[in-house]
């Protein structure tokens, strides 16, 4: 057998002798095999190589994991899968909080992985740990039944929010959690990588995905969430995207399986060109654009290059809006079950435990999410990218079924995903 | 004739094993999606072992494969509520975990040779000999390209067919039997080249 370059004929012959091993030829291929092998000694000393290096791939002798690890996996998940629950409102202050946490810090275990696993889980579990007291759930309820307070930005629609102490709070947890998860994973980024399951949890099997992504790094990457929910903008938003001068366009290479095969195309734009296209997508999808950063305190840092005072100022919204989805349902004897969205800080989280947030409007993962108002916001994102020294990377997604049943039912919450 | 017969019944004997296994998943997945916590825990327990030796062949540090492992089991704990009947748990799992292990080996840094290699190898009862291939075989197999190894471990260690080869990995079939093959006689070429284990242990 030689060691040289081998031939196209060579290739042919390998494979079909390694399949021919393997028991993977069909009954006509396994006779054309057969004969070769009877027919021909290099064959059949090719075919003993291979036995031979298969044999030795047997013979590997095979790690046990340690004893904790499954134990570990389901404390760190908190516990048993559920099927997803809908939206239940008079928890969903608790959900969200301990939902937001869970995601920001799965996407941590990601980024800083080989150190921060554990102090991500524990942090988790920590969490976990301390849900709202009885006490601020009853406030959140008063909260709630006291009628609609409508969040800056919103333009005084029909929306309740929850207190400003739960969101006070909510905003206190995430930012501790996101600022304790970026110093064990020693970064300054606490969302990147994961969460293409989360995308997919969000939209379901319905959903349509076009992920762009300039240049291929996470790191100081502005993150700009487009959600659609009308068939019109979304194949407007879509074709500005598929007119672009992609760098790349692919099928996406973070699958996960069953769960997210319907979530679908990546794109790449330069930097240049992806300069080019954010008027537009703001022009395309009014409202529904939201712009995020993977750092800490992201929302304070967005509000400073765009030139705005405050986060929660008019034209800026923190919140992730979350509406309650068709069909909802309440679990007797709550206490209070309200027909309004609510408005809460943290982005939607993964998880099972998170299954009230999977309805929500976009927002950002793991950083704060910048709704930039109901209205268009002309400029803003062109602006924001002349300024900065940021990358970017653009996820568009619409639901079908948001899409095609209501103009106004907001649309699934998208999330970016490892490439 | 006889090997080809061996390879085919081998085969068989492998997709009735997974056959008998998927069955069994299925019930696991769906009590688990019910929220029965002891067959979740049973399915994972089940799953652990497995994931966890493809995560240390593909990344080499038992570290970064505990990780990796318990990351991919979170992950099927999250996502199992979401997950459609239709679909083989068995492929899934695997795949998460083939997921995780590629995108960490993009980023770091070259695997080396598996704790296991080197304590099997160290307190092996076998001869000499044995105890040296294998530590060759391993180090060969830590320096194999990503794309030929995955393929290769899923084939000869975790006993896959193609078929299931192809789902795990999202590669076309015959993109599979390539691989395979290639994988196969790089390590071979490794192995008859015999820098494998001495680069390693250098």
């Amino acid at each position: 057998m030689t060691h040289g370059a081998s031939t196209p004929a060579d290739d042919a012959l390998h494979e079909q002798l390694s399949a021919w091993l393997d028991g993977e030829l069909s009954a006509d291929e396994s006779a054309a095999a057969q004969e070769r092998l009877r027919d021909d000694p290099q064959a059949l000393a090719i075919l003993e190589d291979l036995r031979r290096v298969r044999g030795a791939l047997r013979a590997l002798p095979r790690a046990m994991p340690p004893a904790q690890l499954v134990t570990r996996a389901l404390q760190a998940s908190g516990g048993v899968a559920r099927q997803p629950r809908r939206a239940n409102l008079p928890v969903l202050r608790g959900l969200a909080v301990l939902g937001g946490a869970a995601a920001m810090l799965m996407l941590g275990v990601w980024v800083g992985r080989e150190s921060v696993v554990q102090s991500a889980l524990e942090l988790r579990n920590e969490a976990d740990a301390s849900p709202p007291s009885p006490a601020q759930r009853q406030a959140d309820r008063e909260a709630v039944a006291r009628g609609p307070i409508a969040p800056p930005g919103n333009g005084g629609a029909p929306s309740a929010t929850v207190s400003e102490h739960a969101r006070d709070q909510a905003d206190q947890t995430f930012f501790e959690m996101a600022d304790r998860v970026a110093t064990a994973a020693d970064s300054d980024i606490v969302a990147a990588g994961w969460v293409r399951e989360a995308t997919v949890a969000q939209l379901g099997v319905a959903a349509r995905s076009i992920q762009t992504v300039a240049p291929p790094s996470i790191d100081d990457t502005l993150q700009v969430f487009v959600t659609t929910t009308q068939p019109e903008a979304h194949a407007q938003v879509l074709a500005l995207l598929q007119e672009a001068p992609c760098v790349r366009r692919g099928a996406s290479t973070a699958s996960f399986g069953a769960v997210v095969e319907e979530a679908a195309d990546q794109f790449e734009l330069s930097a240049a060109e992806a300069e080019q296209l954010l008027d537009a997508l703001e022009t395309a999808a009014p409202g529904g654009v939201v712009v995020g950063l993977p750092w800490r305190r992201a929302e304070t840092a967005l509000a400073e290059m765009m030139g705005k005072p405050a986060a929660r100022d008019e034209g800026l919204r923190a919140d992730a809006t979350l509406g309650e989805p068709p069909g909802a349902v309440h679990e007797p004897g709550s206490a209070s079950q309200p027909d309004t969205p609510v408005a809460v800080a943290p982005a939607p989280s993964l998880g099972a435990g998170g299954g009230g947030a999977l309805a929500s409007r976009p927002a950002s993962v793991g950083g704060r999410g910048l709704a930039l108002g109901e209205g268009p916001a002309e400029g803003v994102l062109g602006r924001l990218w002349r300024q900065t020294p940021l990358r970017m990377r653009i996820l568009v997604a619409t639901s079908a079924d948001v899409a095609g049943s209501s103009a106004s039912q907001p649309a699934s919450a998208p999330a970016f995903g490892p490439r | 004739m006889r090997a080809g017969n061996f390879a085919v019944c081998a085969a068989f004997q492998s997709q009735q094993r997974a056959g008998a296994d998927e069955a069994s998943d299925s019930a696991l997945v769906l009590r688990a999606q019910q929220g029965d916590q002891a067959a979740l825990t049973q399915l994972l327990e089940r799953y652990a072992p497995r994931l966890f030796n493809l995560c240390l062949r593909l990344v080499g540090q038992r570290a970064d494969a505990e990780d990796l492992t318990q990351t991919a089991l979170l992950y099927v704990i999250q996502a199992l509520p979401r997950f459609e009947p239709r679909a083989r748990f068995y492929t899934w799992a695997y795949r998460i975990a083939v997921n995780a292990a590629l995108s960490h080996r993009r980023k770091a840094r070259p695997v080396a040779l598996a704790d296991a290699d080197v304590r099997a190898s160290d307190a092996s009862a076998d001869p000499l000999e044995a105890a040296e291939t294998r530590l060759a075989v391993a180090a060969a197999l830590a320096r194999m390209p990503a794309e030929f190894r995955a393929a290769v471990l899923l084939k000869d260690v975790e006993d896959m067919d193609y078929a299931d080869i192809a789902e795990v990995l999202e590669i076309p079939l015959g993109t599979v039997k390539s691989r395979i093959a290639r994988g196969r006689l790089w390590l071979r070429a490794a192995l008859d080249s015999g820098g494998g284990a001495a680069e390693d242990r250098a």
